[in-house]
Order: structure tokens, then sequence, then C-alpha cells
């Protein structure tokens, strides 16, 4: 058995190294004055710096045993850094909830690690990974790995404790958000190439990601309040990050980790800036002859990004649920272009959303390309599953656009009220985390 | 026999309002026990509000209660907002609450009772009364209790209900709507909420231990420094004899902020200031005519008499290129929010503008300079800027009159005038922080006091509003131009509303320049940096967590005439009004200045008072941890009731040591005490503040160099200084 290879550092792990860094840095540079004051800042800068090299060691470490006892430690960490103040009961049961999700997931991929270690008597998971085949041990080991990544990254059932962490410093919030939640994409696509190999797993895969994806998005337009929005709005990214793991597009789904990360931890430092930023009127719903400029529009904007992205426009294989997002995302970005004049500002919309949907593209094929040397996207054939995804997406995409004012009618069916308020109970945090008495908040 | 309305009125009035983000005002936690002692208030305040043992039953019916107040009281953040909410809090409460498992327990009994809910709020009070079992003599103490219970979310609803000018029709009867739903969640929910009756019986004296220290400390702090201040101000009773007319005067609010700018102004040149509220005598609701948003731009104690269009000067064309930059700016707002708020949409938007926002943080945490010169550039591309101009058409000329000569003679500037006067207005720019409205002008209604500056400097250059004057005896030569300004209280510097060359402006403006530097380097000393240029980029930064103190450690009114005090070391503690006794004979601007500014500054001082003696209980709590519902107000994490009151970060140097001192505020007024007591006579509020001990005051008698301070029996006492005989 080989123990000595600590580490192997390939395409991906220079990306992870990468994003590390970046967010990292800003979050550092943030911290230095937004927490300067505190008194166990020291402390926090000890732990964060203890994080960074323990998220180091976990995207390049090459044994196994290695990876497992950076990934508990780096969650821990995390852990540490989430409870600020353990006076503050709520705070601390959130740190709780987190740690239980963690070591659980950790255990999980104990089992799985130790299966594979056993099964091809190597740590070493360049070999394990070269070596595998299709067998029940790989299989059962693969399918702990996806629950381990499902509770990393949040995905449904496994939302509760993300929903729950809010109680977090905002800083430690875009750090977990735009770094740790990514973990569950991450240890997916490092056994991609097993999980390439087992359609059916890539199938549940993409069911949960779906899933996922469904219940962070309803959840996330229901919230009031700003941080729980953008944690149920991970929780959806995360999903669609599933998705894309489990249409074989891994590429696609490491460029939506780090962007979405950035993007995320973003939204998460600036979130004070809500007060003064009042929602616009988006005209829903549009006319039709907007809607169907709108469509040309969008089918410009998949054209311009699968050209960016290297890919055949209407290829017959996965590769075509992005292209058909991309034309969702176009149609949307050019009914806001087209809403006040259809016709005096189409061509400006063509303009805009063709250059977005190569834009977007542009972006996505930079990673894939960094990554092709680990041949790391492998599209599949497009299935009923896939084909079922988009339609629902489709539907409630234009049922946003087209049905939303019943909503402000007199007579709501006792249905949809029904449904309402089922969802905001299930999006609601974990009581113990929660602070119903002000005098019990302590900073 | 106190009917039901009554009772129901008595228990609010233990609820102080609170604002919203967007115009925080200060306001007193206690306001509504400032008829009884103010030592009795804070053992009252503390039994109420300052508990952290409440019955777990109580605790879970909040849960449930902030869940739908967060739903339905949401201003902009949801993209599904709450059904029926056109219908009022309680009436589209009771249609969900039918649905919400968590309040009936799929119980057929809870479920027939909710269905039995009459329309009407007031009502169903009643109903809830009547089913809790509670009986006439705990009535009042009960709802009382109930209120306090949740005392954030209550604040909220006596400012919708009792405070907010022009609000919708499903606000009308919030403050019902509000008890409504609270008691039928304790009757779905609890199973004993008259508990709250003992409960608060039992624990009335928890803290009056520490109360009793608390006093003590508070009384320590005042005198040591009424001993300094007022032994200082008798000192220099010597009025000086002005040598020359001055280049220029400058008013500034009576902020604290302004009194070591005005200080540091005085040095560096000729120049004299005065000090009034920053609203400078309009009382006026502005709307900008692009965007169509309309605030208040007055003291809250007061009700706006005119309503100003905010226009930009510039020509009929550069109006519409100025439109068409307005539409442009907002459109691309737009498509940022459809991309966000929709199904499948946030993720190719993630993907595509990811790498963007990194590099946008990234410049933002190491590079907050540049990267705000970028994004200025990159706006006034779009649309260039020009200044505002104000329509005065819904203003008579004798309503510019009265406005220019009150405000005049307020300030005793009734003749010689400086060719330039600045009327100095105040607001802090800070960029990601959800209290910025904290440190804006109180006087404007928690806004920038630049409009109201512009606005009245505008009156008074107006040719027929200087002849209006001059009826009165008030002559302003014709070469004396009024100017609007704006001071940045988090980097000192000055906006000069003209784009004037004059040779002279050009030189105060050089002059404001170093003066606002001086002003950087003092006030760098209290915030503890070492490099007071760093003060320049808190404008922009979003991760400064204390852009400024505000008007932390706020100790002293002044109301009197600045040759007096020109020389002493405030400290920027107090607050600034000029006031000359022998120009207001028979007292009536001294009233005034009683009856409003000198109230606006007790609430603040009050709430940094309060702020600073419990953060959890009236204050906001740190910023770090904060969250923010329905873009109107802050809650702490996951989520809690909404946290009123200033945060942390404003009165502490960090989580353990108070930066704010406690201390009630020391009027200070320079008439005689005969005059002061006059106007105190006349009014029983002003009794009751003195009578209560919610502030303190000194009669400063210049002409035979005596100090009387008022005690609580509202007699004089003469001041005797421990320093003098040292």
């Amino acid at each position: 058995m080989n123990l000595i290879n600590l580490f192997n550092i390939d395409e991906l792990s220079k990306i992870m190294l990468g994003v590390i860094v970046i967010i990292f840095t800003i979050i550092f540079g943030f911290c230095r004055k937004y927490l300067k004051y505190e008194s166990n800042y020291r402390n926090f800068l000890a732990n964060f710096f203890l994080l960074f090299c323990s998220l180091s060691i976990l995207v390049c470490s090459d044994n196994l045993l290695l990876f497992l006892f950076s990934y508990l430690l780096s969650n821990l960490i995390l852990v540490k850094l989430m409870v600020h103040n353990p006076k503050w009961i709520s705070a601390k049961n959130s740190g709780i909830m987190a740690r239980k999700n963690f070591i659980f997931s950790s255990a999980l991929l104990a089992i799985a690690f130790a299966l594979l270690i056993n099964l091809h008597q190597s740590f070493s998971l360049k070999t394990i990974i070269a070596a595998s085949n299709s067998s029940l041990t790989t299989n059962i080991a693969l399918a702990l790995i996806i629950v381990a990544a499902m509770m990393q990254s949040a995905i449904f059932p496994f939302h509760k404790w993300l929903l729950s962490s809010l109680n977090s410093p905002t800083p430690v919030s875009a750090l977990m958000h735009g770094g740790l939640i990514n973990g569950g994409g991450f240890l997916i696509v490092r056994f991609s190439n097993i999980f390439a190999d087992s359609a059916g797993l890539l199938n549940v895969i993409f069911i949960v990601g779906f899933i996922s994806c469904m219940i962070g998005t309803i959840f996330k337009l229901v919230q009031s309040d700003i941080k729980r929005m953008l944690a149920c709005s991970t929780m959806a990214q995360m999903g669609f990050m599933f998705m894309q793991c489990g249409l074989g597009l891994f590429g696609a789904a490491i460029a939506h980790l780090v962007y979405h990360g950035f993007f995320k931890s973003y939204l998460f430092l600036a979130s004070a800036n809500v007060v003064n930023d009042s929602r616009m009127d988006l005209k829903y719903p549009p006319k039709n002859s907007t809607f169907f400029l709108a469509i040309l529009c969008a089918i410009l904007a998949s054209y311009f990004f699968t050209l960016a992205n290297e890919n055949k426009f209407l290829a017959a294989d996965s590769s075509l649920f992005l292209t058909i997002i991309a034309a969702i995302g176009g149609a949307q970005l050019s009914l806001a272009i087209l809403k006040n004049r259809p016709f005096q500002n189409l061509a400006a919309a063509i303009l805009i959303t063709s250059s977005a949907g190569w834009f977007y593209g542009f972006n996505v094929n930079l990673i894939e390309n960094f990554l092709s040397h680990n041949h790391i996207s492998s599209p599949i054939e497009i299935n009923y599953l896939h084909i079922g995804a988009l339609v629902i997406f489709v539907t409630m995409w234009l049922s946003l656009i087209f049905m939303r004012s019943p909503l402000y009618l007199k007579n709501i069916p006792n249905l949809v009220t029904k449904l309402y308020i089922n969802l905001v109970n299930l999006s609601q945090p974990a009581r113990q985390t929660l602070t119903p008495n002000r005098n019990n908040y302590k900073s | 026999m106190l009917n039901f309305e009554n009772i129901l009125e008595k228990s609010w009035q233990n609820i102080a309002p609170f604002w919203p983000l967007q115009n925080l005002i200060a306001t007193n936690p206690l306001l509504g026990m400032e008829n009884i002692k103010f030592n009795e208030a804070v053992n009252l305040g503390s039994s109420y509000f300052e508990q952290d043992n409440l019955p777990q039953e109580i605790l879970d019916a909040n849960v449930e209660n902030i869940k739908y107040l967060q739903l339905f009281f949401d201003d902009g953040q949801a993209t599904i907002n709450m059904p029926n909410r056109r219908d009022g809090f309680y009436n589209s409460w009771k249609n969900i609450a039918l649905h919400d498992s968590k309040l009936h327990q799929n119980d057929q009994a809870k479920i027939k009772w909710l269905k039995s809910l009459p329309q009407s709020s007031e009502i169903a009070i009643k109903k809830s009364l009547a089913y809790l079992n509670v009986n006439k003599d705990q009535l009042e103490k009960f709802l009382t209790l109930s209120l306090i219970t949740l005392p954030g979310w209550a604040s909220y609803m006596q400012y919708l209900g009792s405070w907010k000018n022009d609000k919708n029709e499903n606000l009308e009867n919030v403050k019902d709507d509000f008890l409504a739903v609270r008691l039928s969640i304790f009757y779905l929910i609890c199973s004993n909420p008259l508990q709250l009756i003992n409960w608060h019986n039992i624990n009335y004296h928890l803290m009056e231990n520490r109360n009793k220290s608390l006093l003590k400390e508070i009384d320590k702090n005042e005198q040591k420094y009424h001993q300094n201040l007022i032994t200082n101000l008798v000192k220099n009773t010597q009025q000086n004899i002005k040598k020359k007319r001055s280049d220029a005067q400058f008013v500034f609010c009576i902020d604290v902020r302004s009194e070591p700018f005005r200080k540091n102004i005085e040095m560096v040149g000729n120049y004299e200031t005065f000090g009034f509220a920053g609203f400078f005598g309009i009382a006026t609701s502005i709307e900008d005519n692009l965007s169509g948003k309309k605030y208040d731009s007055c003291p809250v104690l007061l009700k706006p008499n005119f309503k100003i269009t905010r226009t930009k000067s510039c020509s009929h064309s550069e109006k519409k290129s100025d439109k068409r930059g307005f539409k442009k700016l907002n459109e691309i707002k737009g498509f940022y929010q459809s991309m966000k708020y929709n199904f499948v949409t946030p993720f190719p938007l993630a993907e595509s503008i990811g790498l963007y926002t990194g590099a946008y943080s990234f410049s933002k945490v190491f590079l907050p300079k540049i990267s705000h010169k970028i994004k200025k550039f990159l706006n006034r591309k779009i649309r260039p800027e020009f200044l505002n101009d104000y329509d005065l058409k819904n203003m008579s000329l004798e309503d510019k009159g009265q406005i220019a000569l009150n405000f005049l003679k307020n300030i005793n500037l009734t003749k010689n005038f400086a060719d330039f006067v600045f009327l100095c207005g105040h607001g802090s720019h800070t960029e990601n922080n959800a209290f910025a409205s904290s440190l804006e002008c109180g006087a404007c209604g928690g806004r920038h006091g630049g409009d109201n500056s512009a606005i009245v400097a505008k009156i008074l250059n107006e040719k027929a509003v200087r002849n209006f004057l001059e009826k009165q005896g008030i002559k302003i030569a014709q070469k004396v131009k009024f100017i609007g300004a704006m001071h940045n209280t988090t980097s000192d510097e000055v906006e000069i509303f003209s784009l004037s060359n004059d040779e002279k402006l050009n030189k105060i403006k050089a002059d404001l320049k170093i003066a606002g530097f001086n002003n950087r380097k003092y006030r760098a000393e209290k915030l503890g940096i070492s490099k007071a240029q760093k003060l320049q980029n808190y404008n922009n930064d979003w991760a400064q967590i204390r852009p400024e103190w505000g008007l932390a450690q706020n100790g002293s009114f002044i109301i009197g005439p600045r040759d007096l005090i020109k020389n002493i070391d405030l400290e920027g503690r107090s607050f600034l009004h000029s006031y000359q006794s022998d120009a207001d004979k028979e007292g009536a601007i001294l009233e005034g200045i009683m009856l409003a500014p000198m109230i606006v500054t007790k609430w603040i001082n009050l709430q940094y008072l309060f702020s600073t003696i419990n953060n959890s209980a009236y204050g906001a709590g740190s910023k770090i941890t904060k969250n923010i519902t329905g873009k109107i107000a802050p809650m702490q994490g996951n989520g809690s009731d909404l946290m009123t009151g200033l945060p942390l970060q404003s009165v502490n140097v960090n989580n353990e040591k108070n930066y704010h001192q406690k201390q009630r505020l020391l009027v200070v007024i320079y008439a005689p005490k005969e005059k002061i007591a006059k106007i105190i006579n006349k009014h029983e509020m002003l009794q009751s503040i003195f009578k209560n001990g919610w502030m303190k005051l000194c009669a400063l008698d210049e002409k035979n160099k005596e100090a009387h301070i008022l005690n609580d029996n509202l007699k004089w006492q003469k001041f005797a200084s421990n320093l003098l005989e040292e």
C-alpha cells in the first residue's frame, strides 16, 4: 500500500486552489476592517488561516486518509468560526446542527473510503480511480459519497442546517456560501471518472439536484429577510450544480462552483446594502408580441452560448440541457430590455442578449478548457428525466412571468394559500436557532 | 372606570415608536414612561424590557408571531408576497392561519375557533381575551405584558399606527391588528399565557441591584462632567468685541458633530459660525421629479407644511438627457433583478457575472478609492451630474418671507452679513451600512440635510424675500449670497452647491479643506486610527464597521452666543444652538428652542444612553451578525424580534468596553433664570421633563457670571464649583 504519496496536484486542484486563494483573500480583506474591534479577533484570524491551510490540503490530497482528515478538519473549523459567541445560545445551537451534519457526512465518507481502500488495496485516489470498475462495492461506496456530498452541499433533505446557519458573522456566511458549501460538488467531481461509468448513479445525482433546485428556488421567492433568501438561493444553486454533475457535465459543474462562489460571497458581504435597494416594476406579464421577440433573442443567446462554449448548437446529448438553460436566461434578459418599448429596443435586445450568451459560454468554457486534460466532461445521452426536468423548469419560469398576478387577486384559492404557508413553514430555520426574546441575544 | 379603548391605549403607552432603517429616528425606548421619575422608569423599563427568562410557551408564540410579521410587513424583499395583504394584517393572517398546522396542530376545535373569528380586529381582541379568561382587573396588565414581550415589533406597530404620515389603507388599524393576531396566537399555542402576570410580579425586582449601581454611575458621570463644563463656561463670560466683518458666515446643524468642525473653520480664517436645527426651519416634504421618491425632510415632531419638487439645475435639453440617463441606470438594475428573482435564470446569471463580482469584491476590499472612482465615472457617463434645483411654486411670498425671517432671527443674524453665508446641512456617506440613516441629520427626519440647506438658501436669495425682510427691518446688501452646502460627517468634506468660480469663494473652499483636514485628525484620534487620511475612504468602504462615531458621548446642549464658548474645549460632546437673550425680550425664540430642538436632543441622548446600558434590550446588537427583514428593520441571525435602537458599534469600543458615557443631557441656557422659569411654567411637558429628571438644566447669566441648576422640585440652586476653589 502506498501511504507516502500524499498529494497529487491536478487541474482540478489548481482551480480549487485558485478559488480558495481568491475568496480567502477577499474575505480576509473584509474581516480586517469588519471584525477588528472584536475581542476574539486574533483567535478568529488563527482559525481563518488554519481553515485556509486545511482546505488547500484537501483539494490537493491524493491520500484518502489525508483527504478525509482535512475534510473533517475544515468543516469543524468552519463551525468554530460560525459560533462567534457561544453565550448566544441560538448561535451555539446553529453550530451544533452544522457540526452534527458535518460529522455524519464525514462518517459516510469514511465508510466509502474504507470500502474503496479495501477493494483496491491502495490509499491513493489516483490509483483507485484508475483501477475502478463497476462492482457492487464500488457502487455502494459511490452512493455513500453522494449522500456525504448532499449533506455537505445542503441538498434537500439535508438543507436544514444551512437555513439555520445565519447566526454566523456575515463574512463567515460569505466564506461558507462561497467556499465550503461547494464541497459536495468537489467530492463528486473528484470521483467523476468513476461516476461517469454509472448512468444510474448519475441519474440519482440529477434527481436530487433537481429537487433541491426546485425547492430552493421556491423557498427563496417567499423569504422576507435577506440572509435567509440568500441561503435558500444557495440551496437552489447547489441543486443546479448537482444537476450538471448528473448530466455528466462535470466541467460545467466546476465552472458553476467557482462563479457561484464568487457571486454568493459578494452578495453576503454586500447584504447590508439591501436597505436602499428598491424592487423595480418588471411589467409582468409581458405582451404576447414582446414575449415572441424575447424568444427570438433567446435563440440567438443560446446560439452564441454554444459558440463560445465550443459546443454544437443543438447537440443530441446532455449539453443540450445547458443550451436550453442559456436560452431561458436570454429570454428573461431580453424581456427586461424589451418591456417598455419592444420594437424600438429590439436591436439593443438582440445585441445585449447575444453578447451576454456569448459571455456566459466564454466563462464556462474558460474553466472547462482548463480542466479538459482530466477528460472531466463527458456528456451523456439525453433521457426522459432530463426532458422532464426541462419541461418543469420552463413551466415554472413561464408561470412566474405570466401568472404572478393571481396572487394579488381578491379570492385566492385555498390550495394556493395552503401551499404558500407550508412553503414558509418548511423553510423556517430550526426552532432552537431562533431568538424570539431579544434579551437572549448576546453580542 | 376606564373603558376598553382607554385601557388599550394605556397599554400601548409603554411602547416607543421605531422608525424603519430608511430613516432611523432617535427615540427614547422608555418614551412612554417620561411622566414618572427617571429612576423609577429605569426600574420599570428593566422589568419590562430586560428580562431574559420569558416562559417557554410565550417564546413559542413569539416565533409564530414573528413569522407572520416578517411576511406581512415585508417591503420589497420577497418575490411572492403574503396573500391578501390589502385586507390588513389581522384579516390576511386569519385567512392563512386556517391552513397553518403549526398554529392549529390540526386540532378541529382550534380550526373551528379560527373560522369563527370576526372581521374586526377590535372584536377579535375582546374575543381572545374572553377565551383566555382575562378578567377586568388583569386586563391592562395583561395587554401591557403581551406587548412588551415582543417589544421590537410592537415598536414598529407604534410607528406605523401613530407616527407614520400618509399610510396605506391596510395599515389603518395596525395596532389593533397586531394585538388581535398576538392574542389569537396566544390562545392557539399557549396553555396559560396569563402566567405572564405572575412571571412579571416575580421578576419585577430582578434588576434592581444592577440599576442601583447604574444610577450611581450615571450620577457620578454627570457630576464630573457638569463640574468641568459649567466651571469653564462661567469663567468665559467675557464677550469678545468684534473687530471686523467676517469673510463668510456658516450656519451648521446643532448636531454634536458640528461643534469641532465649526471650531476648525473658525481657526483657519476670519469666519463666523452659527448653530441652528439642520432643517433650517422649513418643514417640507421633498419629491424627486424623476424617481418619484418622496420623503419628509423635517423633525418628526413637525408635520411638513410644503411639498417641494427636486429637479436639476440645467437647460431643457440637459434635463432631457438627465432623464434618459436616469432611465438607463434603472433599466440596468432591472436586468439584474429580473434575472435574479425567477426560476432557472439565477443559474446563468451567477455563471455569467460571477467572475466580475469576484473582481468587484476584490477591488472593493483592497482598492476602495479606485473602485469608487470607476463606478462613479461609469455612472456619470450614463447620467452626467448637475446641481439640484427646487421648485418652490407651492410657497407664497409670505411663506418664504416668514421662513427667512424666523431663521435669521433665531440665530440672531440680522445685521453684519458677510458676503457669503453658507447654510451647511449635514449627512453621512457610508456604504453597505444598514444603520446609515442613524448617522444622518435627525432634524431632517433621518435624511441628508443638503436639500433643506439649498432650499432655504434659494429663498434667502430671492429678491422679493429680501424686500420682505427689509420691511421687517433686516437689510441684506445685494452682494450678500446665501449658498447651500453639505457637511459630510464621515469624511469632513464640505460640498458647496455653487458652480461659481469666484476668487473669494475658492479661497473659502480651500480653507474648508484645511478645516476638514484638521477635524479628521481630531476625529481619527477618537476612532483610534493612526492615519487621519483614511477617514476620507470611509465614505466608500463597504467593510468599515464603524465609519464614524455619530453622536456618541453627547453630554450637553448649549443654547447661547457662540463668542462665549468659542475658546472652550467642548470635546465634540455638545449640541450648540445660537441664541442671544438680549435680542429675544419676550422669550418667544427661547420657547421655540426649548419645545423643539431641545426635545430632539433629549431623544438622541436617551437613545444613546439606553443603547449603552443594555445593547440587547435597547440597542440593535452587533452589526456583524445582523440580518435585515423586509428591507425595513434589523434582526439578529436566523430570526429574532426586531432589534430597535443603536448597534453595538455605535456606542461601544468593542464587545466589552463602552465608548458612550452614560449620562443624561445637560441643557445650558445663556439667559436669566427667571426668563427660563417663565417658559417652563407655561408648559407642563417641560415641567415633567425636569421634575422627573430626564434632562438637567443650567441657567447661565453672563452679566453677573452666575450659573444656576434646576433641581427636581423645579427650584434653582446656585452652581457651586469644586474646581474653582482648588
